[in-house]
């Protein structure tokens, strides 16, 4: 995983790049906590540039959820494509989170 | 012969005009021989005619037989084809259905139902999938905490060691100023060995206390690579995307059988189509009852013609035996007839029927010839015959006949085919 973050306003920006897996996790888990120290009210995930993604992915996606459920921050999953788009619609994301096109 | 006694009888004016009673008597006995001559010749005409009417009628009756037997073995093979191909729209009708559909614990779902079942129940496996995932993935978040946890535990462990041995530090020092204090300090020293007692048994369970935290973080290890198998090794990415390929799969499945569907419901109906028009054919078909009513008619009409003509001609036979005169014979109609013919097998029974004698020597009955012999026994027929044609030879030069007809030879050349292929072929066609 490549992460980029800003913070402007009430918004995270994270570009989140590459690939993200299982080994990723520590790295994740600390994005979470940077997103809920700063007080925004929306966390965006940028994936436009996210090649792809397992299973402990798109549960970490899910557990950045219920941490920002749990914190008072919204997630929106931004600029999907290919082959993450597909699993993210296949797992239903859209039902529980934004989704948003590029 | 008689045409010239026409011409010699009735051309010379100037003997008429010799008026004696010896010329008179001549011309009316000339007249009276004219008169029996043409008798003669219609009476033996009129035989041939009535013979060729009667076997007209035979053959009339064959082709009526011909056209029942034929047209109705045609009638019910259509019949048959037409069921046949009902059955197989049925059929077909039958196979587009159980395409369609999948019998499942006897219930019948379609094949659409089906593939959208699958769907659902795909899609939900990826949600179960991603929520085990997630649950997996917050489980490795909380070992961890219990991780970090433990690690303050060590280091409280670490600070309880120090302390503990400051305090046996301490209880040393008290033991020595109680040796220092001497008898009054025994007491002291009593207490100073407890307190190092307690900060040995402290020690101890701090030591087993490092031991079970050690143990902790081991299984805690253990339990967090068993957590990462869960996330990675079967909900890999890998599997995701081949149930998605599975998907797509189905729904090509589906679409195709669509199609077979599609093109099995044409097939029944061009086969119902097919059906229909047998049937229609069929009563098509019907003509031969019209037609054989329309032969039956004529045969009657024909018999007719024959009775009367017998009648007439027994009447012109008795006059004829009055005047006792010979003619010749009218060789002529029954070449025209047999000579019609564009059947050999026609012209062949109505020789037989002219030439009778001709036929007993060879064995045949005029009509009902067996078809195998037919065409042996024409043969003998036609040798038979070929004497008369001699005779019709010196009879046209005496008629000087403009068109000489066809000798019974010439006409019906031999042929071993009975068959009504006969007029189709070339040799005939030339012959006629």
């Amino acid at each position: 995983m490549k992460l980029t973050t800003s913070h402007i306003g009430t918004t995270y920006n994270a570009v989140i790049a590459d690939r993200l897996a299982f080994s990723d996790h520590k790295a994740f888990r600390e994005l979470l906590f940077a997103v809920t120290e700063s007080g925004a009210k929306t966390c965006v995930f940028d994936l436009s540039r996210l090649q792809s993604i397992d299973s402990s992915g798109l549960g970490m996606f899910m557990v950045a959820h219920e941490e920002g459920a749990a914190n008072g921050w919204d997630l929106v999953l931004k600029g999907a494509n290919g082959h993450v788009d597909a699993l993210l619609k296949l797992g239903k994301f859209d039902k529980i989170l934004t989704l948003q096109e590029a | 012969m008689f045409k010239r006694n026409l011409k010699i009888d009735f051309s010379p004016e100037e003997e008429l005009e010799d008026n004696s009673a010896s010329e008179v008597a001549e011309l009316e006995s000339s007249a009276d021989r004219l008169g029996a001559h043409l008798l003669r010749e219609w009476i033996d005409l009129s035989a041939d005619q009535r013979v060729a009417l009667k076997a007209l009628i035979w053959e009339i009756d064959q082709a009526c037989d011909l056209i029942d037997t034929n047209v109705e073995g045609v009638i019910s093979s259509f019949q048959n084809i037409s069921s046949r191909s009902q059955e197989q729209a049925d059929q077909i009708r039958n196979l587009a259905v159980l395409s369609q559909e999948i019998e499942i614990d006897g219930e019948k779902r379609s094949v659409a139902d089906l593939s959208s079942g699958l769907k659902d129940i795909l899609a939900e496996l990826i949600e179960k999938i991603v929520q085990l995932s997630s649950r997996g993935m917050s489980m490795v978040y909380k070992l961890n905490d219990i991780n970090d946890e433990l690690a303050h535990v060590d280091e409280s462990i670490g600070q309880i060691e120090r302390i503990n041995s400051q305090t046996n530090l301490l209880a040393l020092n008290a033991k020595i100023e109680a040796a220092r204090a001497g008898e009054a300090g025994r007491g002291f020293a009593v207490v100073a060995n407890e307190v190092r007692e307690l900060a040995k048994t402290v020690d101890t369970l701090s030591t087993s206390l490092k031991g079970q935290i050690s143990s902790i973080s081991c299984g805690l290890q253990g339990a967090y690579q068993l957590v990462e198998e869960i996330a990675t090794m079967d909900l890999s990415e890998q599997n995701l995307e081949i149930n998605a390929g599975f998907s797509k799969m189905v729904d090509r499945l589906t679409s195709q059988n669509e199609q077979v569907a599609d093109v099995l419901q044409h097939s029944a109906t061009a086969t119902q189509e097919i059906s229909r028009d047998i049937s229609m054919a069929v009563v098509s078909l019907q003509f031969h009852d019209r037609t054989k009513q329309i032969f039956q008619n004529v045969n009657v009409a024909l018999g007719i013609c024959a009775d009367s003509m017998d009648a007439l001609s027994s009447r012109s036979e008795d006059a004829a035996a009055e005047m006792d005169e010979e003619t010749a014979s009218a060789e002529t109609f029954r070449e025209q007839i047999v000579g019609g013919f564009t059947l050999n097998e026609m012209s062949r029974r109505f020789e037989a029927e002219f030439y009778p004698n001709a036929a007993l020597v060879a064995g045949v009955h005029a009509i009902p010839a067996a078809e195998d012999d037919a065409a042996h026994l024409f043969n003998e027929a036609a040798d038979a015959a070929a004497d008369e044609t001699d005779i019709d030879r010196d009879l046209d030069e005496v008629f000087e006949t403009v068109t000489p007809p066809a000798t019974v030879s010439q006409m019906a050349a031999p042929d071993n085919s009975t068959s009504d292929n006969d007029f189709a072929d070339d040799d005939e066609i030339e012959l006629f």
